[in-house]
Formats: C-alpha cells, structure tokens, sequence
C-alpha cells in the first residue's frame, strides 16, 4: 500500500517518459529511504546521470558561502549608488536591528551581529531547498535541534 | 551558559515565579519544563513548516507528471498550482526565518536579562 506521495513518485514516472521531462522533477518527496540525502536521477538521452549529496554538511557550507558572497556582493561600491542587494540588506539589518533593539534595549545592542547572521542563514537556507534539485538543511531536524539548543 | 555566566546563581530566579509558597515547587517544575520544550519546539517548528512545504510541492510536481502521461494540457492545473505554492513557499522561508530569530530573541532576552521582566 503506497502513501500519496509514494504512489506519485517522480523516479517511478520520469523513466516512463522521454528525458527532456525528466527536466521538470525538481523536487522529490522521496528522500529518507534514499541512500543519499537527495538523489536526482536525471535521464539524459536513455543514460541515467545520478548525483546525490550525502552529508548535509555540505549543504551548510553552501549555506555559508552564499551568505558571505551576498556579503562582499552587498558592500557598496559607491557612497551614493547602491545596488539592489545592497538595499535588501539594509531592509534586513533595520528590520533585525529594530528588533534587537526592542526587545534588548540599546545596551546590549551589540548582539544584534548574532541574530543578523542567524536571520540570514536561516533564510539562506530555507530558500536554498526551493531551488529545483535544491536541498535545505533547515528542513532536517538535526540541523534545527542544533541551532535551537545552541541559542 | 551565558545567562548562568552573566547573572550567576541568580540565573535560576527565572524558573521561580512570584506566586504563593505552596505552589512554588510544582511551578518550578512546569517553569523547568517549559524552558526545555520551548527548545524542541523551535526545532520542530522550522523544520515541520519546511518539510511540509517540500513535500507539498513534491506531490504537486509529481502530479504534473501524471497528468502529463494523459494529455499535456492536462498538466497546466496542477503546473499552476505548483508555481502559486512556490511563491507562497517563498514567503513561508521568509516568515519562519523571522518567527525563528524572535523567538529566539525572546528566550535570550529571558536567560540574559534576568530581573529585567
């Protein structure tokens, strides 16, 4: 007896069809019975082209790097223009700033850096399992039991 | 740790409210209590909200897979659907991230600042 989501597995479907399909199965809701974290299993005229992350540690390196490239792409390169990512960033550092101030007051402000960066990689990570093939780390619940009892 | 680094032995001051002596024992279990669920529950939180979210667009992209199997335009209701959850996925990353930090604001505010509340 299948679950709904096991009776519409996308591996069991994509090999009845033509590869260029194959393109459209971003997402699998089969992945714990997997070896791997995540596999995609892509057919690419008739020869199955299989990657898999096995370590979510990988997946929150990526999480990492990302976070520092949108760091040092955010500097701004003038003091009158700036980008669009420059701006989101500022958006994000008020918005969590407003936050820690509130809840902290202004003498213990300086904590703002920790929930800055905790905001940035939580969301970071959340937007990277969106991605088609994408996995998030934040959808694991070791990695969320780690953040929480760390704070 | 930080908070019993910072405030000391006067860091357990939170897990005694002020209510009559007689229910203090009983209220400093459920005070114990709380602040060691509130962890799992931020845990569990995030990832139940984003697992449910993947799974939930996984069984929309694999419907699109089957309806395509019968005709091509068939696939467009679930296809659409697909993209309105996405952008709603979108916003859901966005607000657990958000909901995440507050809380976690709020415990820090109660472990560091004891006295202050």
């Amino acid at each position: 007896m299948y679950s709904p989501v096991e009776a519409f597995d996308i591996s069991t479907v994509v090999a009845n069809l033509p590869w260029y399909f194959s393109t459209f199965g971003g997402y699998s809701a089969r992945t714990v019975e997997q070896e791997d974290l995540v596999a995609i299993n892509v057919i690419l005229m008739g020869t199955p082209i299989i990657w898999g992350i096995k370590s979510v540690g990988i997946v929150i390196l990526e999480v990492l790097l990302i976070t520092y490239a949108l760091f040092f792409i955010a500097q701004p390169h003038s003091v009158t223009l700036t980008s669009g990512v420059t701006r989101g960033f500022e958006f994000i550092f008020s918005f969590i700033y407003a936050q820690v101030k509130t809840q902290l007051g202004l003498t213990n402000v300086h904590f703002f850096r920790l929930f800055f960066l905790l905001f940035l990689q939580v969301l970071i990570a959340n937007y990277l399992g969106l991605l088609p093939f994408g996995v998030s780390p934040t959808s694991q619940a070791v990695v969320t039991a780690f953040i929480s009892l760390n704070i | 740790m930080l908070g019993f680094a910072v405030n000391g032995i006067k860091f357990f001051t939170i897990f005694v409210p002020n209510v009559p002596t007689y229910m203090i024992p009983i209220m400093v279990f459920i005070e114990v209590l709380s602040y060691v669920i509130r962890c799992f529950s931020l845990a569990i939180r995030l990832c139940a909200n984003l697992t449910a979210g993947h799974i939930l667009l996984g069984t929309l992209a694999s419907f699109i897979l089957s309806f395509a199997k019968y005709h091509f335009l068939l696939a467009l209701i679930p296809g659409v659907l697909t993209v309105l959850v996405f952008f709603l996925e979108l916003g859901v990353s966005g607000l657990q991230a958000f909901v995440l930090v507050t809380l976690a604001l709020i415990y820090f505010k109660d472990a560091y600042m004891v006295g202050h509340h």
